[in-house]
Parts: C-alpha cells; structure tokens; sequence
C-alpha cells in the first residue's frame, strides 16, 4: 500500500555525494524546508576516486563555491593533510590551490555540517521515482512505496544511474565499490521522457601503506606556507603529509600489453565512453607506446589511513594483473593491494536538456547536478549542486535566477558550456575553456562572487563590506604608484638586481612593477614609508592588477563584445526552420535550443554566417510582433 | 591559411598545456620556439595581405590608361577597344582633354580603360592641366598603353615621355598600321626604349585582339599566378582579420621579448587563432583540448 504525505518540503535533494551536500545545504540556509535522500548516511561526501580537493582550474572552483557560500572550502581547509598551490611558476592568474584530503575526516566534517544545519532533513532511503504530473515535479518515491512531496526536486545522482563495475572478466552492478546500484529510479527518470546516455570512468587499486618502500620515491611535499580555499578560513592547522612519486617501466607495459585481451576495455565489454584526460594505464600504454614510463603520485587516503592511492594508474585489469602490474613499479615491490581497480559504468542525462539554472527544460521543478550531467569531478559536481540548490530556492521565493555569466565565474563557463556543448565524454573543468581567464583568478573569486553569496543570502553582508573596502584601498594604492616617479638610479638599481638593463630617466613606479620579473617586494622599499599600507593580499592584488592591466582590458573589451549578444534573447519557441541556416545549424539549434544568440554562437557547427541569418530573422519577429508600433532594435 | 592555423595552434597546445597540465610529466614549453613561429606567421600573413591588393585590383578590375602624344589616335583606340563610339573623335588634336574611363573585359576579367589628352608642348592652360592629369593617371595605372602614329617617325618628346613609364607595365602601341609602318616592331622597341609593342589599326580594328591577349597575359595572367588559390580569396573582411591576427602575434612577439609568463602568451596566440577562426570558421577552443589530448598522455 502507498502511504501519501502530504507536501512537507520545499526541495528534495536525492544524493548526498558532493553536489547533493551543496544543494541540500545552500537549499537549508536560505530557509527552505530541506529533505536530504540518500541510501547511508555513511555515503555522505564521499570520495570514490582520489583523495584530493583542487588542483588546476578544480581549486578556482572551489574558490567560488566558497565565494558563494557554499561549504567545500571551509571542509576541505579543516580536514586536508597537505596543501599546495599549483602552479606557483607562473603568473598568479592560473594559480590553482590544491589540497590532498583526509577521506573520512572529510566526509565526517560535510556529514556533521549537514546534521546540525537547520532546515535540513536527512532521511537513509533508496529513491527509487521522480513523482511529476502535467510536466512539474511533485516529489519522489523512496523504496517504492513512501513518498515524499515538494515543488522542487534535484537529482544528484552520481555514477549511481545503472552503475556496472568491471574488473578484467567480470562486471557487476553497482554504484561504487561496495555500493548497490541505482536502477529503479534510472530507468523511471528515463521514462518520463528524459533522454539518456552511457559513460564510463574508473579508479585505480588502494595499496597497504605499510607494504610501500617510500624510501625508493621521491617525496612532495606541501607548501611551507598553506593558503586555504576559504576565504572564511583564518591559517591552516596540522603537519602537512608528505605524497611520493614513483614510476611505471618498460616491465610494467610489457605486463599491461600481454594482458590486453582481458581487459574489459580492450575486450569490448566495456561500452560507455572515457574521459580522454583521465586515461586508464592501459590506454596510455596503447595511446602512448613511445612513452618509456608514467609518472605516479603515491597520495595517502587520509592522515591516520594506511591506505595509499596510486594516482595515475587507473585500470580495469584482472586482480592478479593488477598485482603483477603493481609490483613492477619501483617502491612498490612488496606492495599489498587493499582494493582493486575498477572501471564504471553508468548512466547520464545529457545536459542540453536544461536550463542553465539546471533546470530540466522537459520537467519544471526538477534539477539535475553533478555526475548525472556528465561531468567529472566532486569541484564541478560541487559547483553543480550549489547552483542548483541557490536556483530551485530563488524560484520558490519567485526570485531571478542566478546565471553566472561566463566573464564571471569558471561556474559560469561549467553551466554554460553544459548547456552548448555536446557532453559525449566526462566533462572536467581547464582553465583554458575560461576566455577571460586572465579575470577569473582564485585570488579574486570574493571580489567576484561575494556579492551574489550575500544576495542569496548565504553569506554575512558584513563580508561583502569588507570586501569593498580592500578594493578601495588598492585603489588607492594603485592611483599612488601610477603617479610617483622612482629616480632614474633607483630604477636601474632594481633592475640590475634582477639582472635587468638600467634605464636612463624615471619611472613610474607602476611601469617598473609591469616589467617581468619585478614583484611589488621589489619596489617597496624605494617608495615613501607607509604609503601603500596595504596587508599581505591586497599588496598582491595591486600588483596582479598592475601586471595584467593591459590584458585584462583587452579581455574586458572582448567580453564586452559578447555581452551584446548576450542579451538578444530566442523566444523558447522560436522556429528554426529557416532555409538560409546551414543543415548543421539548424540541428544543433533545434537540439540545444540556446535562450540568447551568445549561447547560440557557442554551439558547434553554428558559424557566423547562421548568425546573421538568426539575427536578422529575429529582428523581424520583433518587428512583426510590435506591429505598426515601432520598429524592432537588434543588439 | 589552414596551415598556419595550424603551426599556431600547435604553439597555443604546448603554451595551455604547460598551464593546464603542469603537474604531468610534459615536455617543457619553450618561448623561443613560439616566437619563431610567430615570426614565421607575420611573414605569411604579409604575404596573404599583399595578395589582398592583387585580390582587391582584380575584383575591381585593372586600370588601362592609353597614353600619347596629340593625334596618334588614342581616342580611335580607346573606342576600337570599347567596341562602340564613346570619346569625340576629330581630325583636331587636343580634342581630349579630361580623362574618359569605360568598363571593358578582358578574357572574363575587368579593365578600368582610361583615355587621357594627348601630351604636347603647350601654351593653353587647360590642355596643360589636362597633360599634367595624364601623366598622373599613367602613374597610377596597373598598365600603360603608349600610343604613337607608327606611320611617322619618332620624335625625341615621345622618348623622354616613354622613359618616364614604368617599363613593367608599359606597351607601345604602333597605330596606323593601314598606313603602312615606318619601322618593324623591333626596331620601334629598341628606338622607344620599350619591351614590348605591337601594331594596330584602331581604324580599322586590325591588332586588337593581340593587343588583348597583351593585357590579359600582362595583369590577370601575372597576378592570378602568383598568387594559389587560397590566397586570392582574400577579401576585405578576411584583410581585416589578418590585420588582427598580425597586431596580436606582434604583441606576442614583444611578450616573449620581455620573458612574459605563459597565461600573456596565450591571450595573444588565441586573439591571433579566434582572428584566423573567422576566416577559417574553426572553433580554437574546440580544437585546443582536442590536439591537447591526442598529442599528451595526460591523466592521474
């Protein structure tokens, strides 16, 4: 018998992996009712793959979710074992915090931030329906027959959705390892119309620290000086844990290669599409046969763990290969592997069918975050699930949404690039699908996103305050270094000190700053005691801004140039079937249904040339639609 | 335009590479390789550039300008080409004296045919002015057709005012050949200090189609040939585009010159790329990870 409830939540969070705590959390601290659904409270925040948070674009990420009020940042800077910011050689515009994780202290901290939140509901179920009629979401159905009632619903799924794992010949079904799958509600989302499709992803073995000979790697180790990911965070606390790195030989390929035919991968078991950034060993053997070895970094799970994670040897190889495999690579020897390998695969929900709040087009009301839009990554299922949880909240409250745009934030460019881009493997996050990345820096992500954070009422106004106040203050520095002149000798001094030619006549101070090489540390001490007065990171502030002046600007024109396209909006319902449009075009265009002709713009296979058709057609529309009135204004 | 798209994006991998890949085991990217390429890059598009004049003078068609001393029968010719009456044709020199342009086709190609006065010691002011909008039109001319009466003999004016043309594009046109030529072709060569000339009678419309073939070889042929296919489809709008693609890879140039870190390289090497993309209509971003991917081995 099905017992009915009636409507006692606001949004149903189904997940409480990374995006699903986000959503659940971001949904409690606006105020809303909040019922968080997962199978085990034991399966909150959990890092399947590897025990890290950040890294290369990952860290700007997490910098945002932070900046907006999510809790990522502050988990990972109370429970990380070592951090390191990436990229420290180059300029600080791709400076990426990285930080290896503690797994279970991790998950014990999200587990506790979700606990003690108010308006949050955790309930250990196995959601097994999205209840919706007439095209809205009305709830879920949990174990199949309790049901559950609210107006919003997301889906954080992850590699649930029909997860079959695969280790050499054999495949199983499940979610992760030890974990049942999710079939009954992945195959009703899939009936109600949502289209679906298949990817896969894998995870390498876990080894018994004990049975690692370090002595044979090389030790990494964490920044002396730790920056956290919050910008709530006051210092980092703790030792920072050292990692190794260790590498695979001709021996270790030869293993892999004789061994092929039983790999699921090779041997056509597996169906599911890869990631190409992610490789399993396997296929860098194959992909890559001129490469004498691959680099791996020995990651320990956790601060007390005595398990070690091998990060670069993902595989789906049979247990006894993985073991001959293992035992190849120097240090590892007598190494006891703890887990296997394994490969997964499982079910998505190709994003094109969302509004870039998340929003499924098809379905009002119902969210999709994280692993089921095809990405990769707990950073950008994270981002995914904070979005969604602000977006569903904001249109219970009958707010706009938030649409970060892609000048923005990395979110920005995550959520649109969803929406636009054909997602046929996991989609993980670079910096150099950030066109204005020169502008979207880890430093800055406060001076970016605080307003929106505080907006939605997830951060203190307080915090937004202080924000505006340090701009002023570099500001005013800045006008300061623009304006006073260091004497000609003083120049060439700081020059020659850098093993830079001198200069004959004065220099603003902030012409000297531009020059490669030269850091405001530099130039300090020749300028007038005081004057800048500025902490530790608004020095660096004034000096990024100072460095980058002239490419930011240009960035700035050009975003400026696509932000006028940006606000010619499609009507949903616009018709493309224009005959002047390229055959190509006017399939993208029908399958993604972009809502601006920016968006438009960024679908592949539509070229200029379609645009000016698409623009003039629109013009028309608005002319016909005004009548008589007024004549119709395009950009 | 492909290939160097090409040689440029394979610079822009290393350079994003190295940002994005920078805890992998990659090959290091080295500044100096890129700034070759980028020199290497300026010069094609300069060659591009130059092929967008040839292109720009085809389209709008080649300037013929007929040149001569008064009487020799520049106005018959101009009309003889024409192919109908159009400038005032007398017995009286002097009778042209602004210049007269028409519109002819050469072998599918365009000609802008100009008809100018007869140069000549003069005392009028007006047909001085005229003389001196003359000259200037054969300077500015893709081709000069210097007109003189072959039945008569060469005066020294007529060579004085032949050296002044450039002899690349000059043809001397011997007219009235019906009345019987003072001299062989070769002889009027060599006695006008001109490489090439040819008889015609603009009266009788005889030599015409030599003189033709003459204009055609001359400009469509020579500019047609030397530029490939690609290059001259190289119109205002792609100029445009090169002109871009040029500033940035000058700017990238000077970033590598002052030891600029990667993520600078790369703001100019992609304003250079998205500036080829719009002609090329390839995506770089899309490109970019692709190449990334089939050419490293990145991955934990």
């Amino acid at each position: 018998m099905t017992i009915v409830e009636k409507p006692e939540f606001d949004i149903i969070v189904v997940g409480g992996g990374h995006a699903g705590c986000e959503a659940a959390l971001a949904a409690g601290r606006m105020g809303f009712s909040t019922l968080l659904v997962t199978m085990s409270r034991e399966h909150i925040a959990r890092m399947p793959c590897n025990p890290a948070i950040g890294g290369l674009a990952k860290g700007q990420l997490v910098r945002e979710v932070d900046a907006l009020g999510g809790e990522m940042g502050l988990a990972i800077d109370e429970t990380g074992i070592q951090f390191r910011m990436l990229n420290r050689a180059k300029g600080p515009a791709v400076w990426s915090p990285r930080a290896q994780a503690d797994k279970n202290a991790y998950h014990r901290r999200m587990l506790h931030a979700i606990e003690s939140a108010d308006n949050i509901v955790l309930v250990e179920a196995e959601a097994t329906a999205v209840l919706a009629r007439n095209g809205m979401v009305e709830g879920i159905e949990a174990a199949g027959e309790k049901r559950y009632y609210a107006p919003k619903v997301i889906l954080a799924l992850g590699t649930f959705p029909n997860g079959l794992m695969h280790i050499g010949e054999e495949s199983f079904p499940g979610g992760r390892e030890g974990e049942p799958p999710s079939c009954r509600l992945a195959d009703q989302i899939a009936s109600l119309g949502i289209e679906r499709g298949r990817l896969k992803t894998g995870t390498p073995a876990r080894l018994a620290r004990a049975s690692v000979d370090f002595s044979r790697c090389e030790e990494q180790a964490g920044d002396k000086d730790p920056s956290p990911f919050s910008f709530r965070t006051g210092k980092i606390g703790g030792d920072q844990v050292p990692c190794h790195i260790t590498y695979t030989n001709a021996r270790t390929h030869e293993i892999i290669r004789r061994n092929l035919d039983r790999s699921p991968l090779y041997a056509g078991r597996i169906r599911g599409v890869g990631p190409r950034y992610c490789p399993s060993i396997e296929d860098k053997v194959v992909r890559f046969s001129d490469r004498e070895r691959h680099q791996l970094f020995l990651e320990p799970e956790g601060r007390e763990s005595a398990e070690i994670y091998i990060n670069g040897l993902s595989t789906s190889l049979p247990r006894d290969v993985q073991e001959e495999m293992v035992r190849s690579i120097a240090g590892l020897g007598g190494a006891v592997i703890v887990r296997y390998g394994y490969a997964i695969e499982y079910d998505y929900y190709p994003p094109h069918q969302l509004l870039p709040t998340l929003e499924s087009r098809r379905i009002g009301g119902l969210y999709f975050a994280g692993q089921v839009n095809g990405t990769s990554g707990y950073e950008e299922a994270a981002a995914q699930g904070l979005m969604a949880g602000i977006n569903a909240g904001r249109s219970l409250a009958g707010r706009s949404p938030l649409i970060l745009g892609r000048h923005e934030a990395y979110i920005g460019v995550l959520l649109d690039d969803l929406v636009t881009k054909e997602i046929d493997e996991p989609y993980r996050m670079f910096t150099s699908r950030a066109e204005h990345r020169l502008v979207l820096r880890q430093d800055n992500a406060d001076e970016r996103l605080f307003k929106h954070g505080v907006r939605c009422a997830l951060l203190p106004r307080g915090l937004w305050e202080e924000t505006i106040a340090r701009r002023k203050r570099v500001a005013r520095a800045r006008r300061f270094i623009e304006r006073h002149s260091l004497a000609a000798e003083e120049c060439s001094r700081i020059l020659a000190s850098k093993g830079q030619g001198s200069v004959s006549s004065p220099l603003k101070a902030s012409l000297l700053l531009q020059r490669p090489g030269i850091s405001i540390k530099d130039i300090e001490g020749s300028l007038p005691a005081g004057s800048l007065g500025l902490e530790p990171r608004e020095k660096e502030a004034l000096e990024i801004g100072i460095k980058y002046d002239g490419y930011i600007r240009r960035q700035k024109k050009l975003a400026e140039r696509m932000l006028q396209i940006e606000k010619v909006r499609i009507p949903p319902e616009f018709s493309y079937d224009i005959e002047a449009l390229s055959a190509e075009a006017r399939l993208k265009l029908e399958k993604f249904r972009p809502l601006t002709l920016a968006q438009a713009s960024r679908l592949s296979g539509v070229r200029s040339s379609d645009l000016s058709i698409l623009m003039i057609h629109l013009g028309k529309r608005a002319r016909d639609e005004r009548g008589s009135a007024g004549r119709g204004k395009i950009v | 335009m492909r290939a160097l798209e090409e040689t440029l994006l394979g610079e822009l991998v290393l350079i994003e590479a190295s940002i994005d890949f920078s805890e992998e085991d990659l090959p290091a990217h080295a500044p100096g390789a890129t700034l070759e390429t980028a020199t290497k890059a300026r010069a094609a598009i300069a060659a591009l550039l130059e092929s967008e004049i040839a292109g720009e003078r085809l389209r709008r068609g080649i300037r013929v300008t007929i040149l001569g001393g008064p009487n020799v029968g520049k106005s018959s010719l101009y009309n003889a080409l024409l192919g109908e009456e159009r400038a005032i044709v007398s017995p009286v020199a002097g009778t042209t004296r602004d210049i007269l342009r028409e519109r002819i086709h050469v072998g599918g190609f365009t000609c802008r045919l100009e008809d100018t006065a007869g140069i000549a010691e003069t005392r009028c002011e007006i047909e001085a002015k005229g003389i001196e909008i003359a000259r200037a039109a054969a300077l500015e001319a893709d081709l000069v057709l210097f007109v003189v009466d072959g039945s008569e003999e060469i005066a020294n004016e007529t060579k004085n005012e032949i050296s002044r043309i450039d002899p690349e594009k000059l043809l001397c046109v011997l007219n009235k050949s019906d009345l019987g030529l003072r001299y062989s072709r070769e002889e009027a060569r060599e006695r006008l200090g001109a490489r090439d000339a040819l008889a015609v009678s603009a009266l009788k419309r005889e030599g015409l189609e030599n003189l033709r073939a003459w204009i055609f070889d001359k400009t469509v042929k020579r500019a047609a040939g030397d530029l490939d296919r690609e290059r001259i489809a190289v119109n205002a709008r792609q100029a445009a585009a090169l002109r871009e693609a040029d500033e940035a890879l000058e700017r990238l140039e000077t970033a590598i010159g002052e030891g600029a870190p990667a993520e600078i390289l790369s703001v100019d090497a992609r304003c250079a790329l998205d500036a080829l993309g719009a002609i090329t209509g390839r995506s770089m971003s899309e490109a970019l990870l692709e190449t990334i991917f089939t050419k490293f081995c990145i991955g934990k």
